[in-house]
């Protein structure tokens, strides 16, 4: 609890404003408590636990695979993501070697679901700076991804589509040509976006400049994904740490220099391209062959550990898995990448306006099923 | 001051590129939206919905109670009762239930079973007034 | 002019018979006076309140087609003419919620204070030459007058409703109106030089040959803008800012007294309108080879600037607090200040 009787700079009284966790744009039920001097915050400390389900202890008491479904409500924006580290996980832990076909359609699936949250993030950063029509414009663009996902997993949201050992079905036949029509679509979308948002002078004033994050504080609270690249750090663990078969695939890094919301921002534009470019080099290797690979009908993992890092849209998305040579696993960890993120909030919040702390908090970009899980 | 004045003219050109885009979609795009009631989107076929069980040609359930599905399930929410039927020598279910309330429809209850007589439906609105209305028993899920 | 069709000819034909019938009764002509003024006061009041409507539906409208979508469909046919006055209906049976640590009374004075000098406004706007509630000669001050009243009670509705978000709203309101109001006054400023006059039926004879929007075409963007921010929409919403501050001042309101904010907030869209058709876009003057009503011209013009202002409300981002702030000071009143002395140069040079 932030003490109330915080005085300003010039010794008045300060102002105590409780943001959320009903409130439109703190993305869910984050609450943030504030202190305001007039428009300027004096301090801040976000609340988080509105969301808390006790993901982790429940999965002490699913089997492997139930447990992959559950994943899907971590961050529920971008559920193959989740999916992927934690059927990697098992595979360590099983030693499975998957068929290729099986890689390709995870990586896919995985970059379809980047696209959709980093449109997602374009509509939401832009409401959050007060754009509606933005946020009308991806979550239209994400329909058109969710659509491909229906066709091939059965659900819109949670997807529930890696299996251990491969995936659960193969893909439609139409899939690679609507794919294809989607990437073009998308690209010319990303023009509009660009006339109607990025290049926009109000947005840029209201986004350049602002909760500016410097590269040791990335380090120092160990921020990673677009936060820690949009400040100058070019560390993205599908090439550095490479899992999958992403080393098969071309694709840059994009980096940004200064730390600020624009950055951050940008950087998820220029992945998403990126995102397109993987998905066009996976349609074009993929070839017919087997989807899963020979698992027990009982997975039961001999007694044991692993960690599996992976990238998710959001940054580095990790999973810590103990066996005891049952059914269940013993521990089940997730390094959240929202969860971690999120604490910059702190350090960085103090000294913005009401208006930025909506815009830094956007530019972040969290999800609160992740932070809580 | 020639700089301010260009800054003044870049942004107001920035800002007359947005407006003709939201003109652009005004004018000449087509709504993308489904008016829902009247029309319906059409889902894909392997659309995970509401679970139903099948029965073959003669109209006899082909279940037998192997409770694979019911092990299956992270939530929980399936439950029988199952007996040997004195009749054929046959295990049966008496009982069988759903609760769609604690169903998170994952569709691992669907790919387990080892008889292929539980499938999704592809409807994808059920509702209730109450939450024992989401509890489907043996004579709403069993389809004839 | 000699203009012998419109609207005004019935008016004032109604109005000669009203004063000759009272004189047949031997009644002074004060009675009959009083009589038109409240029969125009009843008219002008049934065009507010259904042109608010069709605002509101047209603002749905176009928001809905900007993004891909339709807007209401359903409820009265065609199109979902009827949405709005559904909503109406909704409002008024809605539950009236006063917050327990209200200052009651002012909670329950700031709608009405918001809607009054919004209707005032209207007095002196010209719908045709002789269509008008009173010509005063002070016409254009008075509706600046009564539009900056409306500051006041967003800041009670504010102040009163003892939130921090609606205090928030309340107060980001009262800088931003006031600093607002400046430029939106001496745009209008130097298009009253020219005339000479604060008459709007003055103003808009003077432009009988060419309009002000192409003499004074920064005045007209100056206008605009400054427009915009006095009636509070995007890219200068700031007070009601949905993703910062819930609602702004009206957060705390319910049912009817919600219902007054936001007709008082498009009714202050349809006077910004109204007026820039007046003062900058020749108002009830139509071209001679189209022998429309003059009323009908200005609508037509009206509703073009209101679906500018709607289109640019759907395509922008909010500014800043203090952005806003340094954009009313640094950039609208120095350009403002610039063109006043450019008119008068002009003018000086000309005469
Ligand atoms: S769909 Fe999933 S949650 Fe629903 S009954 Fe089947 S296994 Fe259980
Ligand atoms: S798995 Fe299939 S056969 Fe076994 S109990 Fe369930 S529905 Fe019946």
């Amino acid at each position: 609890m932030i003490d109330n009787k915080l005085k300003d700079k010039d010794g008045f009284e300060t102002m105590y404003l409780n943001m959320g966790p009903q409130h439109p744009s703190t993305h869910g039920v984050l609450r943030l408590g504030l202190v305001l001097d007039g428009e300027v915050i004096v301090s801040a400390e976000p609340d988080i636990g509105y969301l808390h389900r006790g993901m982790e202890k429940l999965a002490e008491h699913r089997t492997y695979q139930a447990n992959i479904a559950m994943s899907d409500r971590f961050d529920y924006v971008t559920s193959m993501n989740n999916n992927f580290v934690v059927a990697l996980a098992i595979e360590k832990l099983l030693g499975v070697e998957i068929p290729k076909r099986a890689h390709y359609l995870r990586i896919l699936m995985a970059e379809l679901n980047r696209v959709v949250n980093h449109i997602l993030l374009f509509g939401f950063f832009a409401m959050d700076l007060g754009a509606t029509t933005a946020l009308i414009f991806g979550f239209r663009e994400r329909e058109e991804v969710l659509d491909l996902f229906e066709s091939v997993t059965g659900a819109r949201l949670t997807y529930n589509y890696f299996r251990v050992g491969g995936v659960a079905r193969d893909l439609p036949e139409d899939f690679i040509q609507k794919t294809g029509a989607f990437i073009k679509l998308m690209r010319k979308r990303i023009k509009d976006y660009d006339d109607l948002v990025t290049n926009n002078v109000i947005f840029r004033d209201r986004s350049v400049g602002i909760g500016k994050i410097s590269k040791e504080d990335i380090l120092a609270y160990s921020l990673s994904g677009p936060v820690m690249r949009a400040s100058g750090i070019k560390y993205d663990i599908r090439k550095d740490d490479t899992y999958s078969v992403y080393k098969e695939f071309d694709f840059n890094i994009p980096t940004r220099e200064d730390g600020d919301c624009f950055d951050r921002y940008l950087l998820r534009m220029l992945e998403l391209r990126e995102s397109l470019k993987i998905i066009e080099q996976v349609l074009v290797k993929l070839e017919p062959g087997e989807i899963m690979a020979k698992v027990p009908k009982v997975i039961k993992p001999p007694a044991g550990e692993a960690y599996i890092r992976t990238e998710s849209p959001k940054g580095e998305l990790s999973v810590y898995l103990v066996s005891d040579g049952t059914v269940n696993p013993y521990r089940f960890h997730l390094r959240a990448p929202s969860f971690i993120n999120l604490q910059i909030l702190q350090k960085i919040l103090p000294g913005v306006k009401v208006a930025d702390v909506i815009a830094i908090l956007g530019s972040i970009d969290i999800v609160l099923g992740e932070v809580d899980r | 001051m020639i700089s301010y004045i260009i800054k003044i003219l870049k942004g107001s050109w920035s800002l007359l590129v947005g407006m003709k885009v939201t003109l652009k979609y005004f004018l000449f795009e087509k709504a993308v939206t489904v008016r829902y009631p009247y029309e319906k989107r059409k889902v894909a076929p392997i659309w995970r919905g509401t679970l139903r069980q099948l029965c073959d040609d003669k109209g006899e359930e082909i279940c037998d109670g192997c409770q694979i599905c019911s092990r299956v399930c992270p939530v929980q929410c399936i439950s029988m009762e199952v007996f040997k039927d004195p009749a054929d020598n046959k295990r049966k279910t008496s009982s069988y239930t759903v609760d769609f309330g604690r169903c998170m429809y994952c569709g691992l209850c669907v790919e387990s079973c080892p008889k292929k007589c539980l499938v999704h439906t592809t409807d994808y609105a059920f509702v209730s007034f109450d939450r024992e209305g989401l509890v489907l028993g043996k004579d709403k899920l069993v389809k004839r | 002019m000699n203009v012998s069709y419109g609207l005004e000819n019935i008016w004032l034909w109604f109005t000669a018979l009203l004063e000759k019938l009272f004189g047949w009764f031997g009644l002074p002509y004060i009675f009959a006076y009083t009589i038109e003024k409240i029969i125009f006061a009843a008219a002008l009041l049934a065009f507010i309140s259904i042109s608010v409507l069709f605002l509101i539906w047209m603002e749905r409208k176009v928001s809905a087609h900007i993004q891909s979508r339709l807007g209401p469909m359903h409820v009265g046919g065609w199109h979902g003419w009827a949405q709005t006055i559904a909503d109406m209906v909704k409002l008024l049976f809605k539950e009236d919620i006063i917050p327990a640590k209200a200052d009651k009374w002012v909670h329950r004075i700031a709608p009405i204070v918001v809607f009054v000098p919004s209707l005032m406004a209207f007095l002196v706007i010209p719908f045709e030459k002789n269509l008008i509630g009173q010509d005063l000669n002070v016409g254009i001050l008075l509706i600046f007058a009564f539009s900056s009243l409306a500051v006041l009670a967003i800041i009670m509705g504010g102040w009163a409703s003892n939130n921090k978000y609606t205090l928030i709203g309340g107060i980001r309101s009262a800088a931003q109106m006031v600093s607002y109001e400046i430029p939106l006054v001496l745009s209008v400023l130097s298009v009253v030089m020219m005339v000479g006059s604060l008459k709007l039926n003055d103003i808009v004879e003077a432009q009988s040959r060419v309009w002000f929007v192409f003499s004074q075409p920064l005045a007209f963007m100056l206008y605009i803008i400054a427009g915009t921010a006095e009636v509070n929409r995007t890219p200068f919403d700031l007070p009601e800012a949905e993703s910062e501050i819930v609602s702004g001042y009206n957060t705390e309101y319910s049912g009817l007294k919600y219902g007054f904010f936001m007709l008082s907030e498009f009714t202050n869209m349809l006077i910004v309108s109204l007026v820039a058709a007046t003062v900058f876009m020749g108002g009830w003057l139509g071209p001679k080879w189209l022998p429309l009503p003059g009323i009908i011209w200005l609508l037509l013009k009206t509703y073009l600037i209101v679906f500018v202002l709607m289109w640019v409300r759907w395509t922008f981002p909010r500014l800043r607090v203090d952005r806003l702030m340094d954009f009313g000071w640094k950039i609208l009143i120095p350009l403002a200040f610039i063109n006043i002395f450019i008119t008068g140069l002009f003018m000086v040079i000309f005469k």
